[in-house]
């Protein structure tokens, strides 16, 4: 009896750890002295869907974080609400009717970091807990937390 | 019914020059495709590569059975503080056209008000896709949408002032556009206004609304009304002037992994020649359906059908204007930005009929 609830304890353990390594937390960052703030979610979709969103009359700037192809597919899905393969396609086609430039995208998280450094309205995405890791990026809101099945 | 006229006509694939102008903007896209591409300009080169085989011609025909088209579209687009600068330039061996170039003031985030060539607002096709092939996910464009020199019978570039915007409310959107500018003149086929010489031709204006309803901001799920009048001069063979109203609806419509896209025009062609008035309507449509499997496949097919097309004496003069189409293809997304398509389609064409197969390497770069 005993052994048996030994094991079902070490099962509960285990899928407990499982559970709690996959609960993710996505946010919303910029350069720790950029003046952006808190941005309703339909504001965010906008903004990585190549529409103009301003902030005390400053037009910000999105960075498409591409050094985690999973990341990049969770801010899509959760975010922006749409395919990678869709997403490239209507962000290069708004441009192409209305003019303006698709977001720069970034494979690196050192340039990613230098080009928010760089630029005080541009805004990016990461992981919660890689981001409070970085010197000289802030949070700026949460924009999906859940777990990655 | 009234017979087709061939006239004296430059054939729709006459070569068209550039220009030193439009060498420039070529040279300033080339430089921004690598300079610029992470900043607030952006470059795009469109390559694509187009074969084609004819079945079933006419004996005496000018259309080719056997074609192979390689075509470059060079975008830029620059924004300098509120000012945002815009062209696009069309490279293939039977014609170089710059085919927009506009100056634009943005008003605020949702409105831009534009000074220069542009393509028409009329329906959606023709500013949804210009001529970006990449990003359609057919081969061919609707006939009712060709473009002036591929014998399109509607205006498709205006030069003048062009007004579009949004206007966001509950999650939704209301998209608008409107146009004012010199459109074509008729003289042999459709010319619009050369960018770099306004003063040649003879171009009288027209006017082009179209009001869009978005169910969901920044999607492109939309249903829209479109309206359009235009003086079009004539070369008195055998019209010295056609006045055009035209009208209509469309829908691009997402439904599960279906995508439907269909568009309806209206055209009054009121007609003017040495001999007197007369007036002459038609109607053109189209339905596209396309189907999303998995993340590299899209089957897609289109009908398009008109009435009234062989009694419009305007229309007579568009030999290749398309009557009624029907069509299959494969897109296959190669990598994130090259596509494969293949399509299969049976034309009658007011002066051909045709099935034709067609195979096209499409792309984006950067």
């Amino acid at each position: 009896m005993k052994r048996r609830a030994l094991l079902v304890g070490l099962l509960a353990s285990a899928l407990a750890a499982t559970a709690f390594a996959a609960e993710r937390q996505l946010v919303l960052v910029a350069a720790q002295g950029s003046a952006v703030t808190t941005l309703a979610p339909a504001e965010v979709r906008k903004l990585f869907l190549g529409g103009a969103v301003e902030v005390n009359g400053q037009r910000l700037e999105p960075l498409v974080n591409a050094s985690d192809e999973l990341l990049h597919e969770v801010f899509l899905q959760k975010v922006v609400f749409m395919a990678a393969r869709s997403y490239d396609r209507h962000v290069l086609g708004l441009v192409f009717r209305s003019g303006g430039h698709r977001p720069a995208r970034y494979t690196s998280t050192e340039e990613l970091v230098q080009a928010l450094a760089r630029e005080p309205r541009a805004v990016t995405y990461m992981w919660a807990d890689q981001a409070r890791r970085l010197r000289g990026v802030k949070i700026v809101q949460e924009l999906w937390h859940g777990r990655l099945d | 019914m009234i017979s087709i006229m061939r006239t004296d006509r430059p054939h729709p694939c006459q070569r068209r020059r550039l220009g030193r102008h439009g060498a420039a903007l070529v040279l300033l896209i080339a430089a921004g495709t690598g300079a610029f591409a992470q900043a607030a300009q952006d470059a795009v080169v469109f390559p694509d590569v187009t074969v084609s085989r004819r079945h079933g011609l006419d004996p005496g025909t000018d259309l080719r059975r056997r074609d192979i088209e390689p075509m470059l579209d060079l975008f830029y687009s620059g924004d300098f503080g509120r000012w945002r600068v815009l062209g696009e330039v069309s490279l293939s061996e039977d014609e170089r056209e710059i085919e927009r170039l506009q100056l634009g003031w943005l008003l605020d985030a949702d409105n831009t008000l534009w000074l220069g060539r542009f393509h028409n607002p009329l329906g959606y096709w023709n500013t949804q896709f210009h001529h970006g092939t990449y990003l359609q996910t057919s081969i061919s464009r609707p006939g009712i949408h060709e473009h002036e020199h591929e014998d399109g019978a509607l205006p498709t570039h205006l030069a003048g002032a062009l007004w579009e915007g949004a206007y966001a409310r509950d999650g939704a959107e209301w998209r608008y556009a409107a146009a004012l500018g010199a459109g074509p003149e008729l003289h042999g086929t459709l010319d619009p206004v050369n960018i770099f010489s306004p003063g040649a031709g003879r171009h009288r204006l027209s006017a082009t609304a179209r009001l869009a309803y978005a169910p969901r901001a920044h999607d492109a799920d939309e249903a829209g009304l479109f309206i359009g009048s235009a003086r079009l001069p004539g070369d008195g063979n055998p019209f010295t002037e056609v006045r055009q109203t035209v009208s209509g609806a469309y829908a691009n419509w997402k439904l599960g992994e279906l995508r439907v896209l269909g568009e309806a025009f209206f055209v009054h062609n009121r007609l003017e020649q040495s001999g007197g008035r007369s007036a002459a309507s038609f109607a053109s449509g189209y339905l596209q359906l396309e189907y999303l499997l998995g993340q590299s496949w899209t089957p897609y097919g289109r009908a398009e059908g008109s009435a009234g097309a062989r009694d419009d004496a305007y229309l007579a003069r568009f030999p290749l204007f398309v009557q009624r189409r029907e069509l299959v293809g494969l897109r296959y997304e190669l990598t994130r930005r090259q596509a494969l398509k293949f399509e299969l389609s049976e034309a009658h064409l007011l002066a051909d009929s045709y099935r034709q197969a067609t195979l096209q390497w499409s792309a984006v770069f950067p």
